[in-house]
């Protein structure tokens, strides 16, 4: 199964870019382990007493035991794991990895004078603090988080991605949401945005068609494929 | 306005420049004695067409010229104005080429790449090369960051660390444009078109943070670098660097009078002291 369009004929098609921020822009729990955070997060339901299933026991992912507080618990014990959580992304993104070419994606992007929005189901201080801290967040229009304590209104909800085309003054169909898993896709195909699928993992990639990305693009390395198309837009791009 | 005409100077037929450049030259001339007072419209177009007998093309070159020399400002529909600041920007080029009609010429040059130099001396060194101009000496003293050593600027954005690749692509600019100045300055010794015609690059390690032009040591032009960021192809790949960036840096214009003790004097005596201290300590030949 291969992708209907190429990167550059979807960034070709498109103006305002929207960046998932956990993939695309960084590794979040490249130091903190999001296997740390969920355990922790796990242990503020314990104290709650609310039982958990397996599959919530076993997981890695904070957020998929954020979503399984809104159906489990009381809305006391979300907003209490969602403030835990939003503490763990504060320290995490002190030690998160930059994505290769994330960063020249963004530069080119604002070069090229397309607007650019963060649109992640991470917190929004969290995102803010890193974006400030490697010195980009000049370059975004605006950061759409993760609504606090009411994970239905996280990707895939295309609601905070309509938000962000709103914010980049644009009609979703002019955007493209650049996003590494299938809530994001799912979430864009939704908000009518068109897509590309940052398969940065093995396995992936079909996963990612299957969510109907419009493009994909492969490898750790893979937003320098992006980069390059945006670059070659700028008119000094020989140099 | 048609008294302002009839004011303006005619253009000299003997002259070999090329009629926008005369009409240039005499427009800037009465900018300059205030005929034309800051905020106030030049003669149109046509009228100044019908004036020195020249099409309109080539007083929208004249104009054209004066605009990048940022002494006027033209409106579409209105008309071209002279710039309204007092503290107004002044352009290199005019200089420069004034200051080859000197008989012993000096060109010191501190800055990044050597660009807007290489840009602005193309004009008199070809005019010497055409026997338009004859100084007896020429020397210009070009003195540039080390491209050989770790830079602070330019630098890679996401760690804000030197990067190999990164200072070769600074080197290929930079020797591009000094290979060039070099090139020509020597050319025109060897031609015997001026008796003494030296051009020296010397290299340092601090970062290029401005640029500084010393005009036969009486005048100097100052301008900031602003750091910006952009990504550029290094060995064949988008790279984010943080990069000096002299290309739109307003030059300031010092320029030594009677007074001693003026400002703009004590500023020219600073700036030949600054380069001849950076020259003669810290730098070392530029070789290839």
């Amino acid at each position: 199964m291969n992708p209907r369009y190429s990167v550059a004929q979807v960034l070709s098609d498109t103006g305002p870019i929207l960046l998932d921020f956990d993939g695309p822009v960084c590794a979040v729990f490249a130091t903190l382990a999001d296997s740390t955070v969920a355990a922790e997060l796990r242990r503020v339901i314990d104290e709650h007493r609310v039982e958990m299933p397996a599959h919530i026991r076993g997981t890695d992912d904070p957020l998929e035991v954020l979503r399984f507080t809104a159906t489990a618990g009381t809305h006391s014990l979300v907003v209490r794991v969602e403030n835990a959580l939003c503490r763990a992304e504060l320290t995490a993104v002190d030690g998160a990895m930059p994505t290769p070419y994330a960063r020249e994606v963004i530069v080119a992007a604002h070069e090229a004078g397309r607007r650019i929005a963060i649109v992640s189901n991470n917190s929004a201080p969290a995102i803010e603090r890193y974006l400030a801290s490697h010195r980009l967040a000049r370059y975004m229009t605006a950061t759409i988080g993760r609504a606090h304590a009411d994970p239905s209104l996280m990707k895939p909800n295309p609601a905070p991605i309509r938000l962000a085309a709103l914010a980049v003054d644009a009609d979703p169909s002019r955007c493209v949401l650049v996003g590494d898993s299938t809530s994001d896709i799912e979430g864009g195909r939704a908000a009518d945005v068109r897509t590309i699928g940052f398969a940065n993992k093995p396995g992936k990639r079909p996963r990612l068609l299957r969510a109907g990305a419009d493009a994909i693009t492969e490898g750790t390395n893979g937003m320098a494929e992006l980069a390059k198309a945006l670059h070659h837009e700028l008119p000094n791009s020989a140099l | 306005m048609t008294s302002e005409l009839e004011n303006l100077a005619g253009l000299d037929p003997d002259d070999p420049r090329p009629p926008s450049q005369q009409i240039a030259n005499v427009l800037r001339a009465a900018i300059r004695t205030r005929k034309f007072e800051p905020g106030e419209r030049l003669p149109s177009q046509n009228d100044l067409a019908e004036r020195y007998n020249v099409a309109r093309e080539t007083v929208k070159t004249a104009l054209r010229i004066l605009r990048d020399e940022r002494l006027i400002v033209t409106r579409q529909g209105s008309g071209a104005f002279v710039r309204a600041q007092t503290e107004r920007p002044v352009g290199l080029r005019p200089h420069v080429e004034a200051a080859f009609e000197r008989a012993h010429v000096t060109i010191e040059f501190a800055g990044f790449s050597g660009e807007t130099l290489h840009g602005v001396l193309t004009e008199p060194l070809d005019k010497i090369r055409a026997g338009l101009l004859t100084p007896e000496s020429v020397t210009v003293r070009i003195l540039l960051p080390d491209t050989g050593e770790p830079m602070a600027l330019p630098c890679l954005a996401e760690t804000q660390a030197d990067d190999p690749g990164v200072r070769e692509r600074a080197e290929r600019i930079t020797r591009r444009h000094t290979d060039a100045i070099v090139e020509a300055v020597r050319e025109l010794g060897e031609l015997g078109l001026v008796k003494d015609a030296v051009a020296e690059v010397r290299v340092h390690r601090a970062a290029p943070l401005f640029k500084l032009y010393i005009l036969n040591g009486d005048e100097a032009f100052f301008g900031f670098y602003p750091v910006v960021e952009h990504t550029v192809m290094i060995n064949g790949q988008p790279t984010a660097i943080y990069d000096p960036m002299g290309k739109d840096a307003i030059l300031f214009h010092r320029a030594v009078s009677d007074d001693e003790a003026s400002d703009a004097s004590q500023y020219v005596d600073q700036a030949r002291t600054w380069f001849d201290s950076m020259w003669s300590t810290v730098s070392h030949d530029y070789t290839s």
